[in-house]
């Protein structure tokens, strides 16, 4: 699945989200939606990469400190779009609110895409998704910052070692193998390969 | 010289003193606070944990409460609290350091560190506390880590008077605040910059310092290595971890870290309540408060004398009194304090409690000043969490 299909995808379940109302059962417990999915890939993707999930399932606040919270996240460079906002203020809240309790189940995994194919690269598109995804640590032109400077990296030029990175994570670095698909992850690496 | 040891940090020591001698963290999961793993690895030698951790990356963690055994805090045991984490490895080695004091001076220094040798050394021993210490007994929750009752040491730190510094530069009349700067830096470059300033009569103060020791060794890297500003009697946030700038002005640092974060209401607000057109205040001394370190809550006691053991500290002033009640506040009982009663610092204190009555009973501990500051039942709710000193509180059973 695609980054703006999967939008789509969570715009309808917010949609459906509003019609229905709270997500809860009458335990408390929140039951798990698409649109949580949705939310799950995010805080991976967008939160962890300047600090670990620990830092937000800890907390418990009402409906109006996550806005703020997400809202000034987004400010400080988080990259989530408005609809992605409310989808993250929607999930927290109703997860990690005043009346839970102490100990929560922890965050779950997101889901893998169900099919990761190795295809063609667009070096161009590949531009645009590292600015989306990638700039905040790995820098301006792959450059280097908090992550390695990846211009001119070898595992460039060593696929297996390049995508088992990229699926799975290393170090710091969160799995993307849940957020990108096969062809986004092949743009960019075709892009990098550009870089000198 | 005490400087030598900086100039001649390997990079093995250099790593091993991220945090303190050769003792590590134990915590899993990837830490990218500019070591990899491979260089956690060399400092990762202990199977103890030495402190909890509430946040991985950046690392915040607090120390367990039984390590306030000791008067001193050990490095390796003191709590860790980071806006972004240490700067990468080279930008923080001793041998490039450069100390920048700049703006309303007469004569702007770049200093390394061994320029530092001419200045007097000093040595200083103060609690260091983070503001929000105690947020998690806030009600309703206040966001921030959720610390307990960890965050916070008591260290002997050894640096030159940052007076002295300023001196040398020369300081122009119109200068207010000072401004301070570290070489530590977010993700994102639309994170604002940790930046904070002190008030001139505070960074003029004979006890303020640019620490290069902690407790007698290099400052560990998780410390702020090579040199952090200590403000003896202040919270945390004034005492800049790898500091880089020091820019002296008529004005009050901008930003987020001074406007926003790291104030309190001036007057009561209702909790849970936003703190709309009241005045807040910048968050500087620390308050009166006292832990309890021993027994340790829910445990189970015998029926006699048991000891009850803790510390006490406050913000510039002197503990007078700690108050211990075991009967949930109805009656107190004062507390023998230990070691020396200076500025600063935190007083060991205990009580041998005759413990009669066999059944459950709720131990409170309860500070006093010199100022006549008491430690409250709860702190007044504040929208950030900080200043927490309410009474501490454990639940014993007494069996026979």
């Amino acid at each position: 699945m695609k980054i703006p299909s999967m939008l789509a995808w969570a715009f309808g379940s917010l949609l459906m989200v509003a019609l229905v109302g709270a997500r809860t059962d009458n335990a408390g417990i929140p039951e798990t939606s698409d649109t949580d999915h949705v939310a799950q890939r995010l805080l991976a993707a967008r939160c962890t990469v300047c600090h670990s999930i620990e830092l937000i399932v800890q907390q418990r606040l009402d409906r109006d400190h996550w806005g703020t919270i997400v809202k000034k996240m987004s400010s400080w460079g988080a990259e989530v779009s408005e609809l992605e906002q409310e989808v993250l203020v929607a999930y927290l809240a109703s997860r990690y609110h005043p009346n839970a309790g102490p100990v929560l189940a922890e965050e779950p995994e997101p889901k893998l895409f169900p099919s990761i194919d190795k295809a063609q690269g667009n070096a161009k598109r590949g531009q645009n998704l590292y600015g989306q995804n990638c700039v905040p640590c790995h820098g301006l032109q792959g450059i280097g910052g908090v992550g390695p400077k990846l211009a001119g990296n070898q595992v460039l030029t060593d696929a297996p070692r390049f995508w088992e990175t990229v699926l799975n994570g290393r170090a710091g670095m969160p799995s993307w193998g849940t957020i990108l698909s096969g062809q986004e992850i092949a743009d960019i690496h075709s892009w990098l390969q550009t870089l000198k | 010289m005490w400087l030598n040891q900086h100039d001649d940090l390997s990079r093995r020591e250099f790593l091993l003193n991220a945090i303190g001698g050769t003792v590590g963290l134990c915590l899993s999961g990837p830490l990218a606070f500019g070591l990899s793993r491979d260089q956690l690895a060399e400092v990762d030698s202990d199977s103890e944990q030495p402190l909890i951790g509430r946040v991985p990356r950046p690392l915040d963690a607090e120390t367990p409460v039984d390590s306030f055994h000791s008067w001193l805090t050990p490095n390796h045991r003191f709590f860790v609290r980071s806006h972004f984490g240490p700067p990468a490895g080279d930008l923080a080695h001793a041998s490039a350091w450069q100390l920048r004091v700049q703006g309303l001076v007469d004569r702007p220094l770049t200093l390394s560190l061994g320029d530092l040798r001419q200045f007097e050394e000093v040595t200083v021993t103060a609690v260091l506390q983070c503001s929000g210490n105690g947020r998690a007994f806030y009600r309703p929750q206040t966001p921030g880590v959720q610390w307990e009752r960890g965050a916070v040491g008591n260290a002997r730190w050894t640096g030159v008077r940052l007076r002295d510094v300023l001196q040398r530069a020369g300081i122009q009349s119109s200068a207010r605040h000072v401004h301070m700067q570290g070489a530590d830096r977010p993700v994102s470059e639309r994170t604002p910059m940790f930046i904070r300033s002190i008030p001139l009569s505070k960074a003029l103060h004979q006890d303020t310092l640019l620490a290069l020791r902690m407790n007698d060794e290099p400052l560990p890297l998780l410390h702020g290595a090579p040199m952090r500003v200590i403000t003896p009697g202040w919270m945390g946030e004034s005492c800049m971890k790898w500091l880089t700038d020091l820019t002296v002005q008529e004005d009050e640092a901008k930003g987020y870290y001074m406007d926003t974060a790291y104030r309190y209401p001036s007057e009561p607000i209702e909790p849970g309540k936003p703190a709309d057109r009241i005045r807040m205040l910048p968050v500087e001394a620390m308050v009166v408060k006292s832990v309890i370190v021993q027994p340790t809550d829910a445990m189970v006691v015998h029926r006699g004398p048991v000891v009850v053991e803790g510390v006490a500290w406050t913000g510039e002033g002197r503990i007078a009194t700690v108050d211990i009640s075991t009967d949930d506040g109805r009656t107190w009982q004062q507390a023998d304090l230990f070691r020396e009663d200076v500025s600063y610092v935190w007083r060991q204190w205990r009580l041998v409690w005759q413990a009669n009555e066999i059944g459950s009973c709720t131990v409170l501990a309860r500070a006093t000043d010199d100022a006549g500051h008491v430690q409250p039942p709860t702190s007044p709710w504040n929208p950030g969490g900080f200043l927490w000193n309410g009474m501490d509180r454990i639940r014993l059973r007494v069996d026979a």
